[in-house]
């Protein structure tokens, strides 16, 4: 019995290039930075960060006193719901949310409260500051009523939310399943990649050479997936098909990757290997590309190991900024944005590669695809925890 | 709902097993020198020593031979509580100008299971997923869903959670009596747990197990139609159990059943506890535990 096939039919995505697909979109094509001081945040840290626009989280009212990790959860989400809606698509009946921190904003906000000796008056861990409180958020909000998984492996988490979602659609299990998922900006991950001496006091530059480091974000993103044959049956065009996805571990090291890539290799090649697809088909690569020395190098031998037609590559970090939990699904977003417009975007920070790292990166201006691309997205993250998801035009690259 | 079946078990909690004592409780012993060498162990936050005793456990249960061969998913509603909560202290008395290094990698929710497969050497798909106090419901399924998607045909399941009793004092110290109080009426009891589960039955088959968390409007209507679908796929012996660790006894008018707990350690560890005296004979042959967080429903079936 042939396996159900995946449509993406509808996204939702905001993060400092913008409050939605329409924002990110332009922004991919005429590169702008947005990164700068946090402003929500007053810590003793000289960072650079890619904050998203403070009115996404009024735009979310009382629902945004959950988290702002909810907070943005949410208002990609409902991009999302409201372009199915608009296209015809069915209600959501299933929910993968991937994040990093979860409430975890409000969590400090409680200990610093109590640390002050202010009292944490109506704090709740289980309606706020817990992991799973942004996709109950979500669900709530948007009356979903079916599967809820919240999905925490760092850097991963929306990535692999995906594939998660991917699998339901597969088995039956739901008709319509919103995956992504998303990050706020936090004290903890601010502080903590500074610790570990992974940021910059300047923007990042991709596998550019001399990296300062990686520049930190905040965003979510959304993708309505359903089965490709139900999206045709109703008429309806998806805007690409999610072909695979494959997920592995390093068994290395909790915040270093293997010098060699060889974990993420591995990601990639289960990946291509749900899709049916081999190496030399993929057209174009969306790197998880932080902007780290150590991450940057590995990918690069990675990926130059696996893909000897060297496909162009970029990472959307450059403009974006690392957004962790968010990360897999903007880059998703952005994946499927190129196969829609047959254009792979600008590397933004840096358009030639550091001299020892063998990949073709995608310059200033982007370059063309064929007319029925295949795109590759990987997400890497701290325990080891890889990820990759294959797409591909399922229309016949039909615009 | 596809089942997969259990080939193994592994626990590692306060009373190991036994009824638990009420309220909340720690573990006095966490044995991980039999299990990991000195230099992993100093890594290990809490959390990961307690899964790392229950996995390990559970894969000598179920005689797998090469553990570097199983899908890794771990279910935990807070992760490294110690690390995380020292981590925001240390950001506030410095600003985050100053945060120790060492705690960071233990701040991520996945980080037991990132040593767990470090230390079985391990480059098998694995996932961490957290839903409150269905994470173990969570975690059942997401091993389904990861079995069908990646092509392995074992899993590890972990479940667990930690317990700090320090905090309802500092809390109380804190002017925060009500959060106090409210931990205290969690009566949480930290632990972990481990299961190894296949698509395939084994010579070591203890039964199979299908779970979900699911969001429903009305709980109790969903529950209530959750019994009657099973009923109608294997006739009305079902053995209804509630866990009042995890809302549970608010099903019971919908649903009827027997309300288990408070006494079945973290809720986590409580979930697969009543999975477990059912496929070792000591309950019915079929049952659902169920529990209710907020508007979310989380379920085991389970047959012996």
């Amino acid at each position: 019995m042939p396996r159900t096939r995946v449509a993406v039919t509808a996204m939702g995505a905001v993060s400092a290039a913008g409050r939605d697909v329409a924002a990110y979109a332009a922004a991919l094509r005429a590169p702008r930075r947005r990164f700068g001081a946090p402003q929500r945040l007053e810590l003793a840290l000289d960072v650079v960060v890619g904050e998203a626009d403070p009115s996404c989280f009024a735009a979310c009212g009382e629902a945004a006193c959950s988290s702002p990790t909810g907070a943005l959860c949410l208002f990609a989400a409902r991009e999302c719901a409201a372009d199915a809606l608009l296209l015809g698509a069915p209600r959501p009946d299933g929910l993968a949310l991937g994040t990093s921190t979860g409430g975890q904003s409000r969590n400090e906000d409680a200990v610093f409260a109590l640390l002050d000796g202010r009292g944490v008056g109506g704090f709740s861990y289980r309606a706020a500051g817990c992991m799973a409180g942004p996709s109950r958020l979500v669900a709530r909000e948007l009356g979903i009523e079916g599967p809820v998984q919240t999905v925490s492996t760092a850097c991963t988490s929306s990535a692999n939310a995906i594939a998660l979602a991917a699998a339901w659609i597969r088995a039956g299990r739901c008709r319509a399943v919103l995956a992504g998922g998303g990050d706020a900006l936090c004290r903890t991950t601010l502080a903590s990649f500074s610790a570990l001496e992974l940021t910059g006091a300047s923007m990042c530059t991709p596998f550019g050479p001399n990296r300062p480091g990686m520049t930190l974000g905040e965003g979510a993103a959304f993708l309505l997936l359903e089965p490709l044959d139900a999206v045709v049956a109703a008429g309806r065009r998806p805007l690409a098909e999610l072909e695979g996805a494959g997920l592995s571990c390093d068994a290395h090291h909790m915040t270093a990757p293997n010098e060699d890539g060889a974990g993420g290799e591995l990601a990639m090649r289960r990946a291509l290997a749900d899709a049916g697809r081999d190496p030399g088909e993929v057209h174009h690569i969306n790197a998880h590309g932080t902007g780290t020395m150590l991450n940057d190098a590995a990918e690069a031998r990675a990926i130059a190991r696996l893909f000897p037609s060297r496909p162009w590559v970029m990472s959307c970090k450059g403009l974006i900024g690392h957004t962790l939990g968010g990360a897999g699904a903007l880059e998703a977003v952005a994946a499927v944005l190129s196969i829609r417009g047959r254009r792979a975007f600008e590397n933004l920070g840096a358009a030639i590669p550091d001299p020892e790292l063998p990949i073709a990166l995608v310059g200033p201006g982007g370059v063309d695809l064929p007319s029925i691309p295949v795109v590759l997205s990987s997400s890497f993250a701290f325990g080891g925890n890889n990820c990759a998801l294959v797409f591909s035009a399922a229309d016949g690259g039909a615009p | 709902m596809t089942p997969l079946f259990v080939h193994g078990f592994g626990l590692c909690a306060v009373g190991d097993g036994s009824p638990f004592a009420d309220g909340l409780a720690e573990l006095p012993d966490v044995p991980i020198k039999e299990y990991a060498s000195p230099a992993a162990r100093r890594r290990y936050g809490r959390v990961a020593k307690l899964m790392y005793i229950a996995a390990s456990r559970a894969l000598a249960d179920a005689g797998v031979e090469d553990p570097s061969q199983v899908a890794v998913i771990a279910g935990t509603a807070m992760g490294e509580l110690r690390s995380s909560l020292e981590l925001v202290c240390q950001i506030h008395a410095t600003h985050g100008a100053q945060v120790s290094p060492a705690l960071v990698p233990n701040s991520v929710h996945n980080a037991p299971a990132g040593h767990l497969t470090i230390g079985l050497k391990n480059h098998c798909p694995s996932i961490t997923v957290s839903q409150g106090w269905l994470s173990a419901e969570a975690a059942l399924a997401a091993a389904r869903d990861l079995l069908e998607l990646s092509g392995s045909t074992m899993a590890l399941v972990i479940v667990g959670d930690e317990v700090d009793l320090a905090w309802p004092d500092r809390l109380r110290g804190a002017g925060a009596a009500a959060l106090a109080a409210q931990l205290d009426g969690e009566r949480f009891q930290e632990g972990a747990a481990a299961l190894v589960l296949g698509l395939e039955p084994g010579g070591r088959r203890l039964g199979a197990v299908a779970a979900s968390v699911e969001r429903a409007n009305d709980v109790s209507v969903r529950a209530e139609a959750l019994v009657a679908e099973i009923e109608a796929a294997s006739g009305p012996r079902l053995d209804v159990r509630l866990r009042s660790g995890a809302g549970g006894a608010r099903l019971r008018e919908a649903v009827g059943g027997e309300v288990v707990g408070p006494g079945q350690g973290t809720s986590q560890v409580g979930a697969l506890l009543e999975l477990v005296r059912c496929l070792r004979g000591e309950g019915s042959a079929e049952a659902l535990v169920l529990g209710a967080e907020l508007d979310e429903l989380g379920w085991i079936h389970y047959r012996r």
